[in-house]
């Protein structure tokens, strides 16, 4: 074992470790803060001696938790899918929002919103995944559509086209059908309606994306080193890359929908997971699960006790801490070292 | 050879793209108009008859001017002097139309961004405008109008590219004050009596809704009435006439809470109230305006603190159409009362 790779293991313990605590603080806070104070005790009693006739109670287990573990599972999917496409596409400039893959999603949304205005939560979600899929297939068949094979540049710029196309099909929609409201809404990201049974929708993708994830994550780490490389040893890339683009349409799907096209997760915490424990994908991935799910829990924790009793949308929030971080690493030549 | 044939077979991979979006866009081409009204009056009701609720519809007025031309000359809301035929039936209405056919008036163009479906009956063979905001004078040039009616709102700027056009004048549209607004119209056409006779209907309308609502024993109660764009929030009090009807013609009360968010227009429009703190709004009785349909979303219902609420767990929520109220006209008004008073029946648990 190299003393680099033994040096980044060391360090995924370390990182894996505060992150997994500091999630539990997390999880503390957001129990206690809120709308209304909540003391421990309520909340210890909310969870083992629960009473349904008491309102604190209720608020702890039905609207406090099931939000928690929402912005657990978004900010660990989009996170995860980032890394996913950045490896993949070999830019570390790709998320699923700058890809195009969540406007795919946002169009299927408003199409619910537009077309089927007493559709219940599974249809959304149905509609909107299938946007989500629909993007994917239009960014590899154009990127397919020229000569030689697919480059990271072609799937780039053919999500950023399909993206600005699709967003010009949504306004349309949402302007001749008075959504402008309710857009504005969706598309700032609140995680705030979330109950059991959208996390009972979602889960079951989420555990299989991230397994799927982690299961792959030897390959996209030989895939880091070049196609050509790849195959030499022997890896199945056109596998690879299938799988990894599912998995990239699932995890981000699972996100957009219960949380809406929030961008910039994808693209900041796989950044600072490399940064954390380097470029192999068995310690980036469950870095990207931990501190994605970190990061959002804190955001919509600050989102809800900016101004307690209404919900600031979270993610106008996430906007204006990616945009700084999104202009950064455009500057930052050495971004490029990660892909080699 | 085998170039071309795969490079035409990518082409029509493009070709099935490039159809596959266009009938997307043909989708949002054919989408329903959202925010037209619904269950419009029926025949009878238009000749005001009576009906069991104390509430009637418009009276039907036929346009009574003689054919001649009658040049006046008038000064509007904005203190402009405006000449014109005041016996001309070339008119196009820019806004606010639903005032103005009430007197028979007979439009070539009307505002085309709500259906008067329902209404039909009132705009004869009037075509809706395709552009309206912003307004289109091209458009209303094609109609050649010898008269254009505008919005109280437009500006100078606007009126006077309208000018070259025809002569305009701006209506009261902002003004609840229906007295104000049907003498208005009444002034421009020479038609003092119709007015009268519409604002007698509105003030009858009014005063029996009130009579209603005190027999029942709903008058002195708080309301609050629940809406959902994507978060459970309550409309603001600008810009939804429900909120008119309630809280100033009919005095119906709400709490200071409820009140102090309805009129601060300091923040974000419809911010989203916290599940956590719904039930700190809840009026005595309780409303949901849905947009654009009569029913509850899912995603309220199924909302706890929705759920928390003591009209929700004792099934006396009252529901409305919010769109019927995005617009203020009375040939509307039947309909928005009717609507409001039996919606309060249902809060108040009181059979129709």
């Amino acid at each position: 074992m190299s003393k680099e790779k033994a040096n980044n293991q060391t360090r995924f313990l370390v990182f894996i470790t505060i992150g997994l605590v500091l999630v539990a603080v997390a999880f503390f806070l957001t129990m206690c803060f809120g709308a209304t104070r909540i003391s421990a005790g309520e909340v210890f009693d909310a969870f083992f001696r629960f009473d349904s006739s008491n309102f604190t109670h209720v608020t702890v287990r039905d609207i406090r938790l099931p939000r928690f573990l929402a912005d657990l599972i978004v900010g660990a999917s989009l996170s995860v899918a980032g890394a996913i496409m950045q490896g993949t596409t070999k830019n570390p400039m790709a998320d699923s929002g700058i890809m195009g893959i969540s406007s795919g999603a946002t169009l299927g949304v408003v199409i619910v919103l537009a077309f089927f205005p007493g559709a219940g939560r599974f249809l959304k979600m149905g509609i909107s995944a299938a946007g989500a899929g629909f993007v994917t297939l239009l960014i590899y068949l154009i990127a397919y559509a020229g000569k030689g094979r697919i480059t990271p540049e072609r799937m780039v710029l053919s999500g950023m086209a399909i993206s600005t196309l699709l967003s010009s099909i949504t306004t349309a929609i949402i302007l001749k059908n008075g959504l402008m409201t309710q857009m504005v809404r969706y598309t700032s990201g609140s995680s705030a309606n979330t109950i059991w049974k959208d996390l009972a929708i979602a889960v079951p993708f989420f555990a299989a994306g991230i397994v799927t994830s982690i299961v792959i994550a030897r390959s996209l780490t030989v895939m880091n080193l070049g196609e050509d490389v790849s195959k030499g040893l022997g890896a199945n890339t056109t596998l690879i890359k299938t799988l990894s683009t599912i998995i990239v349409l699932i995890l981000s799907a699972v996100a957009v929908i219960i949380i809406g096209p929030v961008g910039y997760i994808g693209l900041m915490i796989p950044y600072i997971s490399r940064y954390m424990v380097g470029t192999d994908y068995r310690l980036v991935l469950p870095t990207c699960a931990v501190y994605g799910a970190l990061f959002v829990s804190i955001v919509d924790l600050a989102a809800k006790n900016v101004k307690p009793g209404m919900e600031y949308p979270i993610g106008l929030l996430i906007t204006m801490i990616g945009v700084p971080f999104f202009v950064y690493v455009s500057r930052r030549q050495e971004g490029d070292q990660f892909y080699g | 050879m085998m170039m071309e044939k795969r490079n035409m077979r990518k082409g029509k991979t493009l070709l099935a793209l490039v159809l596959a979006v266009a009938m997307l866009f043909g989708m949002a081409g054919c989408g329903g108009e959202g925010s037209g009204q619904t269950d419009g009056q029926n025949g009878a009701e238009q000749e005001g008859i009576r009906t069991g609720t104390g509430l009637y519809a418009v009276p039907v007025i036929k346009d009574s001017r003689p054919e001649e031309p009658k040049e006046v000359t008038f000064t509007t809301l904005n203190g402009d002097e405006v000449t014109y035929n005041q016996n001309t039936r070339r008119i196009v209405c820019v806004f606010g139309s639903q005032d103005v056919v009430a007197f028979g008036i007979p439009l070539l163009a009307y505002e085309g961004s709500t259906e008067p479906v329902g209404y039909e009956s009132f705009y004869g063979d009037a075509e809706a405008l395709m552009n309206t905001s912003p307004f289109s004078p091209e458009e209303i040039l094609s109609y050649e109008p010898e008269l254009i009616l505008v919005n109280e709102r437009m500006s100078a700027s606007q009126i006077e590219r309208l000018s070259k056009i025809a002569p305009v004048i701006p209506l009261y549209t902002d003004s609840t004050d229906f007295a104000q607004r049907l003498s208005y119209i009444g002034e421009i056409f020479g038609m003092q009596e119709e007015a009268q006779e519409l604002i007698t209907y509105e003030e009858t309308l009014r005063e029996n809704m009130v009579k209603e609502l005190k027999d029942l024993g709903l008058s002195d109660r708080t309301l609050t009435i629940f809406t959902y764009l994507g978060n459970i929030s309550i409309p603001p009090m600008r810009g939804w006439f429900m909120n008119t009807i309630l809280y100033e013609y009919v005095g119906m009360k709400r709490t200071d809470k409820v009140k102090e968010f309805m009129e601060d227009e300091s923040g974000v429009a419809y911010e989203a109230i916290s599940s956590e703190k719904l039930k700190e709004y809840e009026g005595d009785l309780v409303l949901f305006a849905g947009d654009g349909v009569k029913t509850i979303s899912t995603y309220v219902t199924e909302n706890v603190g929705w759920k928390s609420l003591d009209a929700v767990k004792e099934d006396r929520v009252g529901v409305i159409d919010m769109s019927v109220y995005a617009q203020k006209g009375v040939i509307l008004l039947y309909e928005q009362y009717a609507q409001l008073l039996e919606a309060l029946k249902a809060a108040g648990k009181i059979a129709s």
